[in-house]
C-alpha cells in the first residue's frame, strides 16, 4: 500500500475503521528491514494473520465496487431502451410524463431541464416492479393496526339544524352563478383529495368519513332548486345521494372517527331543497341493510346491490314498480380491488371484493359519446368485464364515465323517457333503471359543458335525476359544475 | 439536478465516471469542469452567468491582491470582492425581503421585484469569498488559471448543497490527485450511504412531516397536540438526514476522485450543549462564520459586551444565511440566546445526560422556529406543543402514523447516532483476530455499497408514484 494510500485511508472521515486498516497497513509496511531484525517470533504470525486481512478485505472491496458498477451501468442501459419506456401507468390510471417541448423559455429557467429529469424517472422501464418493491419496504416502516385512520385532519363545519326557519337560505348564501364550470382537472383534483382524505380502516375494509361543507351544501342545494325551476311543468326532479361507505360502520366505530353526521346533512338538503324537487331517501334503508354487501371493502362506491336500494326507493317515490335483483340475470366479473385498496392493504389484510353485474332485460345495448366527441356503440353491463385488470372492474357499467349515453328499451313503448345526471355513483345504478323507461339518457356532468335543462326540454325527458356520492356532489368544485350547468 | 434523482444517477453520474476513467489524467479537470458547468445548467443556464461572473470577479481580484505591493491596494481589492459577491448574493437572495419589509414600515416601493434564488449562490459566494481574503491573509497563493478557480467554484459535487469547500483544503488535489482504490472504495460507499439516507430515510420522514405539518393549509391549524410532536419529531430527524446525506454524498463524490473534502457534520443530535452542537452541524459554515466573522471581530477576547455584540451579529449572520426571511433570523438569533446562556449562567455545570436532553430540547423548539416562515403557523405549532392545539390531544390518524411508522423513527433516530460506526469498528477489530468476524465484515464490505444503491433506487423510483385514483387517461 502506497504512504498516500495509508493518509487517505487516515483521514477517512471519523471511521475508527480506516484509522486501523492504516494502522496495520503501516505496521505492515513500515521499515520492514529494522523490524525484520528486531522481530520476535511470535510477531511474524501476526504480521501475516494482518497482512491477510488486510488482502481479503481489499479483495472484497474490489468485488464490492464491481458490482456497484455492474448496477450502475446497467441501470444506465436500462434507461436507454426508449422502445421500453411506457407512457401510461395502468396501476396508477394515468399518462406518465411526455417528454417536454423545448423553447427559449424554459430552457433558459431550467424548467425543461426539471421536466426532462421528471420524464425519465417517471417512464423509466423497470419503474413498476420498483414501485412494489418500494411499498414492500415502506410495510417495514411499522406495524400496521386495525382501527386505523389516514387523513381526517379536516375541519367540517356544522351541519345547520334542517328545521330552524332563521338560517339563511341556500340561494342567498351561494355567490353568484359561475358564468363557467371549473376546470375538469380541477374538479378531479378536488374529488380525489376528498375521497382518499379520512379513510377509516377495520377489518380489511376502507371506510371514508364524510366532512360536511356548508358552502358545497348550499351549492347543490341551489342547483337543485334552479332545475327545478327551470323544468317546472316540464319534467320533475329528483335527487338521490349516495352516503359515504362509513354509513355502514356499527356506532361505536362510527362515533370514534369522527366525521359529519350524514343522517343529518341529507335532511339538511331535504329541508333547503323547493318543494318541486323530489329528495329519494336511502340512508335508512341502507342502515338497515348495512350487515350486506352495499358498498365495496377497497373502494368508495357501492355495490349495485347498493345501487339496487337507490333504485327501489326512487321506484317508490316516483310510484312504479320495480323491477327485482331477482327478476335480473346477473355474473359475477371476478376479483376487483378499489381506489382504496393500496391503503387499505398498507394496514394488513385485505378482505377481497368481486363485481357482482345485474343485466337490464329489455335491451343490453347503448349509444354513448366520448369526451372526443366519438359516437360508439357498446354495451350497458360489458360482459368482457371478466377479463379486465382488477382495478377497473367497475367500469363494467354503461363504459364507466362518458360525458353521454342514451339507451333505448324495445320493450317498452310507453314513451316514458329520464335523464340520468350522474357521478360514477350514477354507474351501477343506471342498469337497473334501463327496463322502467323506454328511453334513458345519461350525462356524466364531470365531463360535459351540455347544458342539462335544455338537454332534457329538447328530449322531452319526463324525469331527471340526479344522483352522486355525497363525497363528490358536496364537493364545491363538483357542485358549482352542476350549477353551472343547470342554469 | 438534484442527486436523489433517476437521471443523475443513471444518466449524469454513469456518463460522468465512464469518462473520467477512461480519458488521461491531463483531460481529467476538463472532463470534472464540464460536467460541473453541465450540472449547474440542469438548474438554469441563465444562472450559469452569474457562477461564471462571481468566479471570475473572484479570480481577477485575488491576483490582483497578489500583486499589489502595499496594503491598502490589497485591502482595496477585498472591499471590491466582498462588495461584487455580497452585492450580487443581497440583490438575488435578500433584495425581495428587505424591499417586503420597507413597504411593510413605509408603504412604499409599490412593486417588489419577484427574483427567483440562483441555485447554490449562498454556497458558492462564501466558498469564493473565503478564497479570496485567504489570498489576501496570505494563507494560500492565487490560482492564475481562471479554469482551475471556475472548477473549485462550480464543482458539482458541492456547488449546490455544500460542504462549502474552502480553496485551501482542495487547492492542491484540484492540480494532482491520484485516488487509491480505497479512496474510490470509500467514495463509492460513502456515496450510496448518503443516496440511501436521503431516498430512503429522509423523504420518508418528510412524507410524515409533510402529512401531519402541511404548511399552507387549514389543516395545520386544526391538528391534535400529538400530531404537532411527531410531525416536528419526524421533521426534526428528515432535515439533518437530508442534509447530511447530501453532505455523504459530495464527499463520497469527491473522495471517488481524489478530493478529501473536510467533514460537515458530526452526530449533531448527540450534541451535549448547543455550543458542541454548533461544532457538529453545518460545520462548514460554522467554522466559516468563525474564521471569517467572529475573530475578525474580535472573537472572545474582549469585552463581555463586545463578545455580546460579536456573538449575536455572528448568529443573525446564520440565520440570514438560511433564508430571506424573519424566522430564520429569529432561529440564529434563539441559538445566540441560549450560547451566551452556556458562557454566564451554565457555563459547563449541566451533568452530561441532562446536557444531551437540554441541547436536543432546545434544538428541536429552534426547528419549529425554522421550518415556518409564517409568523402564524409558527405560532399555532408552537402553542399546539404546549397543548393549545385545535384539534385536541391526538387523533387516530396521528396514532395510525406513529403505529405505521415506528420502526422508521427508531431507525432515523440510530441513524442520528455513531451506533453504526462504532458497530462497523467492533467488528472489524474482531475480523482481525476471527476468521468467521473476517468473512462477515468482508462480504459486509462488498454488500454495503451495492445494496444500499439498489434499496436506494428503489426509494427513487417509489417516489415517483403518484396514483390518480380518480382521474382518467
Amino acid at each position: 500500500m502506497s504512504e498516500q494510500s495509508q493518509k487517505e485511508l487516515r483521514s477517512e472521515g471519523g471511521a475508527a475503521v480506516s484509522a486501523s486498516v492504516a494502522d496495520e497497513a503501516h505496521r505492515d509496511q513500515g521499515a520492514p528491514k529494522q523490524e525484520a531484525r528486531v522481530q520476535r517470533p511470535a510477531e511474524v504470525p501476526r504480521r501475516r494473520r494482518a497482512q491477510r486481512v488486510m488482502s481479503t478485505i481489499a479483495r472484497w472491496r474490489t468485488r464490492g465496487l464491481a458490482a456497484w458498477a455492474a448496477v450502475m451501468l446497467v441501470g444506465g442501459l436500462v434507461g436507454l431502451l426508449f422502445f421500453a419506456r411506457p407512457a401510461t401507468s395502468a396501476v396508477e390510471m394515468r399518462n406518465l410524463t411526455e417528454f417536454p417541448q423545448i423553447t427559449l423559455q424554459n430552457f433558459l429557467d431550467g424548467s425543461f431541464f426539471t421536466d426532462v429529469s421528471l420524464w425519465y424517472a417517471d417512464t423509466y422501464p423497470l419503474r413498476e416492479p420498483m414501485v412494489a418493491a418500494d411499498h414492500g419496504i415502506d410495510s417495514l416502516f411499522g406495524v400496521t393496526v386495525d382501527g386505523a385512520m389516514v387523513g381526517g385532519n379536516v375541519k367540517a363545519d356544522e351541519i345547520p339544524d334542517a328545521v330552524s326557519d332563521d338560517a339563511e337560505s341556500p340561494e342567498s348564501s351561494v355567490a353568484a352563478t359561475p358564468a363557467s364550470a371549473p376546470d375538469e382537472r380541477v374538479i378531479a383534483e378536488d374529488i380525489q383529495a376528498n375521497i382518499m382524505d379520512g379513510i377509516y380502516i377495520k377489518d380489511g375494509a376502507g371506510y371514508s368519513i364524510y366532512y360536511f361543507d356548508q358552502q358545497a351544501a348550499d351549492t347543490y342545494i341551489a342547483a337543485m332548486n334552479k332545475a327545478a325551476e327551470r323544468l317546472d311543468g316540464i319534467s320533475t326532479v329528483y335527487s338521490i345521494m349516495s352516503p359515504a361507505n362509513s354509513i355502514t360502520l356499527d356506532p361505536v366505530d362510527a362515533a370514534n372517527v369522527g366525521g359529519s353526521d350524514q343522517k343529518q346533512t341529507l335532511a339538511y338538503l331535504a329541508t333547503r331543497f323547493d318543494q318541486r324537487v323530489k329528495s329519494v331517501e336511502i340512508v335508512d334503508d341502507i342502515i338497515a341493510h348495512r350487515s350486506e354487501y352495499l358498498y365495496f371493502y377497497t373502494d368508495h362506491h357501492w355495490t349495485q346491490q347498493g345501487a339496487y336500494l337507490a333504485y327501489e326507493a326512487f321506484c317508490k317515490a316516483k310510484g312504479i314498480e320495480p323491477v327485482t335483483l331477482d327478476q335480473r340475470r346477473h355474473e359475477n366479473f371476478g376479483e376487483f380491488q378499489g381506489t382504496y385498496y393500496d391503503t387499505v392493504a398498507s394496514m394488513g389484510n385485505v378482505r377481497t371484493d368481486t363485481v357482482d353485474a345485474y343485466f337490464p332485460n329489455g335491451t343490453n345495448e347503448m349509444t354513448y359519446w366520448t369526451e372526443e366527441g366519438e359516437e360508439l356503440v357498446g354495451a350497458i353491463v360489458d360482459e368482457n368485464a371478466a377479463t379486465w385488470d382488477i382495478p377497473f372492474k367497475y367500469s363494467c357499467f354503461i363504459q364507466g364515465d362518458q360525458p353521454l349515453e342514451t339507451i333505448h328499451n324495445p320493450k317498452i313503448d310507453d314513451g316514458s323517457s329520464c335523464l340520468v345526471v350522474k357521478d360514477s355513483y350514477g354507474c351501477a345504478f343506471v342498469p337497473l333503471l334501463v327496463d322502467s323507461y323506454e328511453d334513458v339518457h345519461v350525462i356524466d356532468f364531470r365531463y360535459t359543458d351540455q347544458n342539462i335543462c335544455d338537454y332534457a326540454k329538447k328530449n322531452n325527458i319526463q324525469d331527471v335525476i340526479f344522483i352522486t356520492g355525497m363525497k363528490i356532489g358536496l364537493t364545491e368544485s363538483v357542485a358549482a359544475t352542476l350549477l353551472a350547468e343547470v342554469s | 439536478m438534484v442527486f436523489s434523482s433517476l437521471i443523475f444517477l443513471f444518466v449524469f453520474l454513469v456518463v460522468h465516471l465512464v469518462v473520467y476513467a477512461f480519458v488521461h489524467d491531463r483531460y481529467r479537470n476538463a472532463v470534472l469542469l464540464v460536467s460541473s458547468l453541465i450540472f449547474y445548467s440542469w438548474g438554469g443556464p441563465q444562472y450559469l452567468l452569474l457562477l461564471v461572473g462571481d468566479t471570475f470577479a473572484s479570480w481577477a481580484f485575488a491576483l490582483l491582491i497578489e500583486r499589489s505591493q502595499g496594503q491598502a491596494a490589497k485591502r482595496a481589492f477585498l472591499v471590491l470582492e466582498c462588495v461584487v459577491l455580497l452585492g450580487l448574493l443581497g440583490i438575488f437572495k435578500y433584495l425581495g425581503f428587505v424591499l417586503g419589509n420597507v413597504q411593510a414600515v413605509f408603504g412604499a416601493p409599490e412593486l417588489i421585484p419577484q427574483i427567483v434564488l440562483p441555485i447554490g449562490i449562498s454556497f458558492y459566494t462564501f466558498q469564493l469569498i473565503s478564497y479570496v481574503v485567504d489570498v489576501y491573509r496570505g494563507q494560500i497563493h492565487a490560482q492564475p488559471r481562471f479554469a482551475r478557480l471556475l472548477l473549485y467554484s462550480s464543482l458539482f459535487h458541492q456547488c449546490i448543497a455544500g460542504p462549502i469547500v474552502r480553496y485551501e483544503t482542495v487547492q492542491n488535489e484540484i492540480e494532482h490527485r491520484r485516488p487509491s482504490r480505497n479512496d474510490i472504495y470509500y467514495g463509492v460507499r460513502r456515496f450510496s450511504i448518503g443516496v440511501a439516507k436521503k431516498a430512503i430515510l429522509a423523504n420518508s420522514c418528510a412524507s410524515v412531516a409533510d402529512t401531519l405539518l402541511p404548511i399552507g393549509s387549514d389543516a395545520l391549524f386544526t391538528q391534535v397536540t400529538t400530531g404537532y410532536w411527531l410531525g416536528m419529531a419526524f421533521y426534526m430527524l428528515q432535515i439533518y438526514l437530508d442534509f447530511s446525506a447530501y453532505s455523504d454524498m459530495a464527499i463520497g463524490m469527491g473522495r471517488m476522485v481524489g478530493f478529501h473534502y473536510l467533514e460537515n457534520f458530526n452526530y449533531p443530535y448527540m450534541a451535549t450543549s448547543i455550543q458542541d452542537f454548533w461544532r457538529r452541524w453545518h460545520i462548514s459554515l460554522s467554522s466559516f462564520f468563525r474564521d471569517y466573522v467572529y475573530i475578525p471581530l474580535g472573537g472572545s477576547r474582549c469585552s463581555r459586551a463586545k463578545y455580546v455584540r460579536n456573538i449575536f451579529i455572528v448568529w443573525f449572520l446564520t440565520g440570514m444565511w438560511h433564508g430571506a426571511s424573519w424566522n430564520y433570523i429569529l432561529w440564529g438569533l434563539y441559538f445566540a440566546v441560549f450560547l451566551l446562556l452556556e458562557k454566564f449562567v451554565i457555563r459547563g455545570r449541566m451533568p452530561r445526560v441532562a446536557g444531551h436532553l437540554y441541547a436536543l430540547i432546545v434544538v428541536y423548539f429552534g426547528w419549529v422556529l425554522f421550518h415556518f416562515e409564517s409568523f402564524a403557523e409558527m405560532g399555532c405549532v408552537a402553542a399546539g406543543i404546549f397543548g393549545l392545539a385545535g384539534g385536541g390531544f391526538t387523533s387516530l390518524e396521528v396514532h395510525t402514523l406513529f403505529m405505521q411508522n415506528i420502526f422508521l423513527l427508531l431507525f432515523c433516530i440510530i441513524a442520528c447516532t455513531n451506533l453504526g460506526a462504532w458497530l462497523h469498528s467492533r467488528l472489524f477489530a474482531a475480523a482481525k483476530g476471527n476468521d468467521a468476524a473476517l468473512l462477515l465484515y468482508s462480504v459486509l464490505e462488498a454488500l454495503t455499497p451495492v445494496a444500499l444503491l439498489v434499496v436506494a433506487v428503489i426509494g427513487l423510483a417509489g417516489a415517483s408514484y403518484n396514483p390518480f385514483i380518480y382521474f382518467q387517461f
